[in-house]
C-alpha cells in the first residue's frame, strides 16, 4: 500500500518536472510562453510611452537592480576557484601553527571589521558578513534553531572559531534588537542589511555563547604566548556579549566597558607589530552574489588597525550609562541636552540612550511613572509653590499625557545624529506650540475660578501661568536650536546670516522676558516664605503663632528648597540665554557694518523672475509660521530693523566706532557671562546663586560654553579685522568690488556663531589663476 | 488572449528566463514600449545554488530569453478582461 503510494507521487512528480521555486508548486508544465504576444502587443505602444502599475511611483524604479549589468547585478560577481570552493569544514592550515594563526586572523579581521561597520558606516555584507564561516554557521544553526559547530576534526576550527562567530553575531543580534527599537536612523546611522540571515534569534540567553568561549579560553591555555593575541581577541568579544545588559537587565554596570577598554588597548598597541595570514577565500564578496540582496555589488572593505574605536564606542556607552546616576529630573534634562551636543556620540550610545531611560515597565529610568515624568520637569522650573500645582485640575490629566509624549520626542531627538537633530526640532515645535494653546486655556480657567499664581501678589497684574511658561520656554529654545543648528549645518547662505542671528537675537529675548517672569515669581514665593518667619518673630506666643510656625516650618519643609534650586537653576539659564543673546547681537551689528559698506546684501545675488526676496524670506522661515507666539517678524520690518542697524553718512566713522565699540560690549558680556558659567559647572554642588545641574556632563557642558567663548573672542578679532579692512586707504572707496563675505567656522569655537569673514577676491582670483 | 494589452500584464507573476539557467520571478510594475520590465519581489534562481530575494529589478529587454505566466494567471487576466469588455458593450 506504501509502495503503491510512494510509486503513484513518483507518477505525478515525473508527470509536472521538478517546482521552479521552493515558495511555490508551480512547474515549468504550468507555464505559458507569452514572450512573442507581448512582443507584439508593445507595437502598439508609442515609442516614449511606459505602462506602469498606478500606484507605482517611477522615481522608485531609479533603485532598481539591473540584470545582466556588471555594476548592478550581484549574480555577475565572479569568484575566484578558492572562494567558491571553500570547504568550512576543513581545518585549513598543514601544522598546528599555521592552523593558530588562520584561526587569529579570521576572528582579528572580524573584529576589525565590526569598527568598520559601526563607526565608518561600511556594510555588513562588505564586512563581517563576508566571512564564510559567519555566513555558514548562521545558515546552519537556522536550520535546526540551535547553534551549530564545525566538524574540521580541529578544536581551533570546531570551538575556538565557533565561539568568537557566535560572540560576534550575538553583538550583532544586540544592534539589530537597537535598530528595531528607533533610537537611530536605519541606513543613515548604521546599516542593518543581513541578507536574510537569522541572527541567533533562537539564542535567547547569553549563557550559552559565554559558556562557549570560556571553553574556547581553556583550550587556548595549552597554546600559552603563541595564542595571546587570540586569547585577548576572546576576552574582547565576551565583552561585547555582555554589552545587551544595559537593556536587557537595564544594568548601569560598566565593568564589562572597561574591561572592553583594556582589551582594545592592548590589541591596538599589539597590533601594529602583527600580520597574520588568511586562508584564500575564507572572505568574499560570495554572500552577496548568494543571499538575498537588494544593494548592487560593492567591494569588501580593508580593515585598518583599528581597535581604538572599541574604546571610543565603550567610553561614550559609558557616559550614556551614567545617566542611571541623575538625582533629578533636571539633571536628566540637562544630560541629555548636552551629551550630544558637541560631539555626535557613537551610533550604539546614541541607540541604546533612549530604550536606556525610557523602561518596558512604563518608567523613566525605573523611578518616574510617566505621569511624575511630566509633571516633574514643569515642577523643577515654574510650577513649585504654585496654587494649579497642589490643585490640578481635571482637564489637564489629559494635556500631561501629551506632555509627556512631547518630552519623549524631545529625549529621543537628542540622540539623533547631526542631521535628524534639527529636523527633529522642526516637529516639535508644532507639537509645543499646540501643547501651550492646550495649557493656556485650562490655566487661564483655573484661574479665573482659583487664585492666579501671580509675583509679588496682589500688585502684579502679571499672571505667570506656570504650565503654560514651561511649556514657552522649551518651546523658544527649540526654535533657538534650529535656528542656529541651521549655520552648524551649512543650511544658510551669507545673505540669510542676517535674518537669522536677527531671529536668535529676538528669541533669546523672548526667552529671556519668560525666564525673568518666571524667576521673579520664584523669588517672590521664596520671600513670601521668608517673610512668614519674620511675621512670627513679631507676632505674641499663642495659637496663631504657632500656627504660622506650623505653616512656615512646612513651607521651609516641602517647597523651599524646589524653589531655591529653581531660582539657581533659572539665573543658569538666563545667563545662557544672555550668551546666545549678546553673540547674536554682535553678529547683527557685524552684519550691518558689512552692508554699509556695501560688501554684502541681505539680499540674494541670484536673479530669478520666479520668486522674490520677500518669498525667499517666507520659505526660510516656514517652520516658524503656524507659530502663534512669538509671531514671524513680517519681512518689511525684518528690512527696517536692518536699515536701523545700519551706518550712514552724516558722521559715519563715528557711528561705525559705536556700533565697533558695541560688538565689543556684547562680545564681552558674553565672555563674563560664560566664565560664570564655566565655574558653575566645574562645581559639583549647588552654588550660591546659579546651578547648572549638569554634574554628568560636565566635561561636555564646559566643552560647549568654551566654544561659545572662543566665538566670542573670535568674532571681537573679526571685527577688528573687518574694520581694518575696509578702512583701508586702497580698498576704502570701492570695498564691494574687492571683497566678498562668507560664513566661516572657526577651529574649537561654537559651530554656531560661524564668522562672518571678510575675503578679498582679488587674492581668490590671482590663486585660481594660478 | 486577442483582446488583451500590455497593460493588462501590469501586476501580473511573472518568469523571466535569462539564460544560464538564471530564472527570475517577480510582479510587472512597468513596461516600456522596448520592452524592457521593471518587476517588483523578485525571487531569483541561479542554477543549483538557492534561491534568494532581490526587490526591485529592472530587465533589459535583449537580456530576456523568454517571458512567461502561468496559465491559470493567463485565464485569470483573459476573464476580467472579458468581464470588462461586457459591462463596456
Amino acid at each position: 500500500m506504501v509502495l503503491e503510494q510512494g510509486l503513484r507521487k513518483l507518477h505525478v512528480e515525473e508527470q509536472r518536472g521538478p517546482q521552479l521555486f521552493s515558495d511555490n508548486t508551480v512547474t515549468a508544465d504550468d507555464l505559458i510562453d507569452i514572450t512573442e504576444t507581448l512582443k507584439r502587443m508593445r507595437l502598439a505602444l508609442q515609442p516614449d510611452s511606459i505602462i506602469k502599475e498606478p500606484s507605482f511611483d517611477l522615481f522608485e524604479g531609479t533603485h532598481s537592480l539591473e540584470v545582466n549589468n556588471k555594476k548592478l547585478d550581484t549574480s555577475l560577481i565572479t569568484l575566484s576557484q578558492e572562494e567558491t570552493e571553500y570547504d568550512c569544514n576543513t581545518a585549513h592550515g598543514e601544522s598546528q601553527v599555521e592552523k593558530l594563526g588562520f584561526v587569529t586572523g579570521i576572528v582579528d579581521q572580524l573584529c576589525r571589521y565590526l569598527i568598520c561597520w559601526l563607526n565608518d558606516y561600511q556594510l555588513l555584507p562588505t564586512t563581517i558578513l563576508s566571512c564564510r564561516y559567519l555566513e555558514y554557521l548562521l545558515i546552519e544553526s537556522a536550520n535546526i534553531d540551535d547553534m551549530v559547530y564545525l566538524k574540521t576534526g580541529d578544536l581551533l576550527y570546531d570551538q575556538v572559531l565557533c565561539s568568537a562567530i557566535y560572540g560576534i553575531s550575538y553583538f550583532a543580534k544586540f544592534v539589530e534588537r537597537l535598530m528595531k527599537n528607533g533610537g537611530v536612523c536605519p541606513e543613515e546611522d548604521l546599516n542593518f542589511n543581513s541578507m536574510g540571515l537569522d541572527f541567533l534569534s533562537y539564542v535567547c540567553e547569553p549563557s550559552k555563547i559565554n559558556k562557549s568561549l570560556k571553553v574556547s579560553l581553556e583550550h587556548l591555555s595549552a597554546y600559552g604566548d603563541t595564542a595571546n593575541h587570540l586569547v585577548h581577541l576572546l576576552k574582547l568579544i565576551e565583552c561585547l556579549v555582555c554589552m545587551e545588559e544595559c537593556l536587557t537587565k537595564y544594568s548601569a554596570g560598566t565593568a564589562h566597558l572597561d574591561k572592553l577598554m583594556a582589551e582594545a588597548l592592548y590589541l591596538q598597541n599589539k597590533n601594529d607589530s602583527e600580520t597574520f595570514i588568511l586562508p584564500l577565500g575564507c572572505f568574499s564578496m560570495g554572500i552577496q552574489k548568494r543571499l538575498s540582496n537588494q544593494s548592487p555589488p560593492k567591494s569588501l572593505v580593508i580593515p585598518s588597525k583599528n581597535y581604538d574605536g572599541f574604546i571610543v564606542m565603550a567610553t561614550d556607552l559609558k557616559l550614556i550609562l551614567s545617566v542611571n546616576e541623575a538625582k533629578t529630573v533636571m539633571e536628566l534634562m540637562q544630560f541629555t541636552k548636552f551629551f550630544n551636543k558637541a560631539t555626535q556620540r557613537h551610533v550604539i550610545s546614541r541607540a541604546v540612550f533612549f530604550a536606556f531611560i525610557i523602561r518596558h515597565d512604563e518608567t523613566v529610568l525605573g523611578r518616574y511613572t510617566f505621569s511624575q515624568f511630566a509633571q516633574l520637569h514643569p515642577l523643577e522650573f515654574s510650577l513649585a509653590s504654585t496654587e494649579i500645582s497642589k490643585k490640578l485640575p481635571e482637564e489637564a490629566v489629559p494635556v500631561l499625557e501629551d506632555i509627556t509624549n512631547v518630552l519623549f520626542d524631545w529625549y529621543q531627538n537628542a540622540a539623533q545624529n547631526t542631521s535628524r537633530y534639527r529636523q527633529g526640532y522642526n516637529r516639535q515645535l508644532l507639537l509645543w506650540d499646540a501643547l501651550q494653546v492646550q495649557m493656556e486655556n485650562i490655566e487661564l480657567e483655573f484661574e479665573s475660578k482659583m487664585m492666579a499664581d501671580r509675583a509679588n501678589e496682589p500688585f502684579s497684574d502679571d499672571s505667570m501661568l506656570p504650565f503654560t511658561s514651561w511649556i514657552f520656554a522649551m518651546k523658544v529654545t527649540a526654535m533657538i536650536e534650529f535656528v542656529l543648528k541651521g549655520f552648524d549645518l551649512d543650511v544658510y547662505k551669507p545673505f540669510e546670516s542676517y535674518v537669522m542671528f536677527w531671529y536668535s537675537y529676538y528669541l533669546s529675548y523672548q526667552l529671556e522676558s519668560c525666564l525673568e517672569k518666571i524667576h521673579k515669581f520664584v523669588d517672590s514665593r521664596i520671600n513670601k516664605i521668608v517673610s512668614l518667619n519674620k511675621k512670627i518673630k513679631k507676632l505674641k506666643a499663642g495659637e496663631k503663632k504657632e500656627k504660622l510656625r506650623a505653616q512656615y516650618r512646612f513651607l521651609m519643609d516641602t517647597e523651599m528648597a524646589q524653589l531655591q534650586t529653581n531660582k539657581k537653576f533659572l539665573t543658569f539659564l538666563l545667563m545662557e540665554c544672555t550668551i546666545i543673546r549678546s553673540l547674536s547681537l554682535s553678529q547683527v551689528l557685524q552684519f550691518a557694518i558689512l552692508k554699509s559698506f556695501n560688501v554684502i546684501d541681505n539680499k540674494s545675488t541670484t536673479k530669478c523672475q520666479f520668486t522674490s526676496n520677500e518669498l525667499l524670506y517666507e520659505l526660510r522661515m516656514k517652520v516658524f509660521s503656524s507659530i502663534g507666539v512669538p509671531e514671524v517678524v513680517p519681512y518689511n520690518m525684518i528690512e527696517s530693523t536692518l536699515n536701523d542697524f545700519m551706518i550712514s553718512e552724516p558722521m559715519f566713522a563715528l557711528k561705525l566706532k559705536k556700533t565697533m565699540e558695541c560688538i565689543q560690549k556684547e562680545t564681552q558680556n558674553a565672555s563674563i557671562a560664560v566664565d560664570n558659567v564655566i565655574k558653575c559647572i566645574a562645581s559639583d554642588k549647588d552654588g550660591e546663586v546659579l546651578y547648572s545641574a549638569t554634574r554628568l556632563v560636565k566635561p561636555q557642558a564646559t566643552d560647549y560654553f568654551q566654544r561659545l567663548k572662543t566665538s566670542a573672542k573670535a568674532i571681537q578679532l573679526n571685527s577688528k579685522v573687518i574694520n581694518a579692512k575696509l578702512e583701508n586707504k586702497q580698498t576704502k572707496n570701492d570695498p564691494k568690488s574687492l571683497f566678498t563675505m562668507r560664513l566661516k567656522s572657526c577651529e574649537n569655537a561654537s559651530s554656531f556663531f560661524p564668522l562672518l569673514e571678510l575675503v578679498d577676491t582679488r587674492r581668490q582670483k590671482s590663486k585660481s589663476k594660478k | 488572449m486577442e483582446k488583451l494589452q500590455l497593460y493588462d500584464f501590469i501586476g501580473s507573476t511573472l518568469y523571466i528566463n535569462l539564460g544560464n539557467d538564471r530564472i527570475l520571478r517577480g510582479t510587472l510594475m512597468a513596461v516600456d514600449a522596448q520592452l524592457n520590465l521593471l518587476l517588483d519581489h523578485v525571487r531569483e534562481r541561479n542554477g543549483g545554488q538557492s534561491e534568494r530575494l532581490m526587490g526591485l529589478v529592472s530587465v533589459p529587454e535583449q537580456t530576456v530569453k523568454s517571458i512567461k505566466i502561468t496559465e491559470q494567471s493567463l485565464n485569470h487576466i483573459c476573464q476580467l478582461k472579458q468581464d470588462l469588455l461586457r459591462q463596456i458593450v
